[in-house]
Formats: C-alpha cells, sequence, structure tokens
C-alpha cells in the first residue's frame, strides 16, 4: 500500500475517533497538535487502526510512536511481512 | 510512628498496587471509573492491571518502579505513586499503549461512548512538578500522616523538585483535608455539566491542588 493510500485511510480514522468532520495528517502530526487526542482517544485510535489495517502492533512499537509518520512506517512495515 | 519502613515498591507488592489504584480511582466513593467505562468487572480489570504492571514500563501509574510503599510489621499498608511528567513521553500515552495492548477489543470499543463525556475532566500533569497520582492507605493506617512521610520520600528520590502536584475528585472531602494539612492549595478547577459524567467516574469536578517546596 502507497503511503498517501495509508494517510487517507488514517484521517477517515482519526476523524471519526475524534469526532471531527476532517483532518489533515502530515507525518509530523502528533497529540499535542489535536486537542481531542486524550490518553482514553489514543487507546480507541490505535484499536481502529489496527482493526482497518488487520494488524496488532507491539507494546514495545505503540511506546516508540511518536509522530504519524511512526505509525506509517510501522503499518508499511508490517503490512509488508 | 517507628514502626513504619518506606520503600521502593517491588514485584512482590503489585497486589497491593493494584488495589492502590482501585481504591485512588474510587476516591471515597463505590465507583469504579475503569469499569464503568470499559464494561468489565472489578476482578477483570485487578487481573489486567496485574499484568500490566508486571510488563515493568517505566513513567505511569502502572510502573512499579513510580511507586513507594510504606510496611508495618511486614505487610504494606500505603502507597504513592509520583514521577515527574516527561513533556516528550508523556505519562498518558504510555499508560493508554499498555490499556490498550491488554484491555480487550470489545472494552476499548465501549469506552468510545465514555470518551467524550469524561475529557473534560482531564488535567494535564504539571511539567517539572513531581504529581503524586495514587495515592492509597490502608483504613486501620489513616491519621498517621503516611501521606506526608511517603511523600518526602519521592522527594528524596527527585532531588532538585521544587513543586508538588496532586489531582483529587472535588467530592473527596477527606482527601482534600489531608492534602490541605500537608500544605497544598487548589490551583485549578474543571467541572463537567453534563449527568452522564456519573456513568463513568465518582464525580463531576476535579482539583488540581499544588504546593511549592521551601
Amino acid at each position: 500500500m502507497e503511503e498517501n493510500q495509508i494517510i487517507e485511510r488514517l484521517e477517515k480514522i482519526f476523524s471519526s475517533v475524534f469526532g471531527k468532520e476532517s483532518i489533515v495528517l502530515t507525518r509530523t502530526t502528533s497529540a499535542g497538535d489535536i486537542a481531542e487526542w486524550n490518553s482514553l482517544n489514543h487507546m480507541i485510535l490505535i484499536s481502529e487502526v489496527e482493526t482497518a489495517f488487520n494488524l496488532k502492533f507491539k507494546l514495545k512499537e505503540l511506546n516508540k510512536m511518536q509522530h504519524v509518520g511512526d505509525l506509517i512506517d510501522l503499518i508499511i512495515s508490517k503490512s509488508i511481512v | 510512628m517507628s514502626k513504619y519502613i518506606f520503600r521502593p515498591a517491588n514485584v512482590n507488592d503489585v497486589d497491593f498496587l493494584v488495589n492502590t489504584i482501585i481504591e485512588a480511582e474510587k476516591s471515597g466513593s463505590e465507583i469504579f471509573s475503569y469499569s464503568k467505562v470499559f464494561n468489565l468487572s472489578e476482578e477483570e480489570v485487578a487481573a489486567i492491571f496485574k499484568e500490566m504492571f508486571l510488563e515493568e514500563i517505566d513513567g505511569c501509574e502502572f510502573s512499579i518502579s513510580n511507586y513507594m510503599v510504606a510496611e508495618f510489621e511486614n505487610k504494606v499498608v500505603a502507597a504513592i505513586g509520583a514521577w515527574v511528567e516527561d513533556k516528550e513521553n508523556p505519562s498518558s500515552k504510555i499508560k493508554s499503549n499498555l490499556l490498550g495492548y491488554y484491555l480487550p477489543k470489545e472494552s476499548i470499543l465501549f469506552a468510545s461512548q465514555a470518551s467524550k463525556v469524561t475529557s473534560e475532566l482531564i488535567i494535564i500533569h504539571p511539567p517539572g512538578a513531581l504529581s503524586l497520582v495514587m495515592v492509597y492507605v490502608s483504613p486501620d493506617h489513616r491519621g498517621n500522616n503516611l501521606i506526608d512521610l511517603l511523600t518526602k520520600e519521592h522527594i528524596k528520590k527527585n532531588q532538585g523538585i521544587t513543586d508538588l502536584a496532586v489531582q483529587v475528585m472535588a467530592n473527596n472531602i477527606p482527601a482534600i483535608r489531608a492534602y490541605n494539612k500537608i500544605g497544598f492549595e487548589t490551583a485549578q478547577i474543571v467541572k463537567s455539566e453534563d449527568e452522564k459524567i456519573l456513568n463513568f467516574l465518582p464525580g463531576n469536578e476535579k482539583l488540581l491542588m499544588k504546593k511549592k517546596l521551601n
């Protein structure tokens, strides 16, 4: 899957979880950029991403994640395997 | 008083730490937010908390290394969790990753109905301050100044700290009195007018209390 396709799908998931009409994501977007990105929503978001891309993140991978770019890279690496 | 021993928590204290979180979250009420938010029994949540503690990941309230405990006659009777918030790696992220990893998917989906309501009571841990996060003293040992003594142990562990912070539900009057007694003052109040919040949390108002160290 191409990076822009992943971003497109992530934008839909983010919009749905954070209750916004639309969200524009870049590789540098992080929790600090979205007011609704609190701890409970973070958990829901990760769960929705795992379901949508049919993958499961490791705890270590989640804790290393700082930006949306890290999430994209992880999705790509897990989709290849 | 001299019969109390203060020490960092270790893996053998996990059951007490799990109970500390449950009691601290109940905040003197019978409402356990984690059960309500994730639609799980207290026993189910306790079992998940235990697994999370045993991961031994630092940086949040599910980290053994963040707790100091008080022992009385070889039995742990009180615990306080505390840390200085890392802005780059916030405790909220570490906690939600742990919860998300261990909670059943259906519980996480269930939590989405609580998310909007409970978000009104979120207070960020003040960066640079030592945040006391989970505080519990067994009923038989209350009134023995254990909160103050355990807090001092955390201060010793975090040399150079000048500010302390603690969050407490506004209806937990005994806790507020205890913090006032040792010098904490209310610095921020958050309140929700949404009645639904009482389906998930033990109250609709929360305080951030702070104390400046001399």
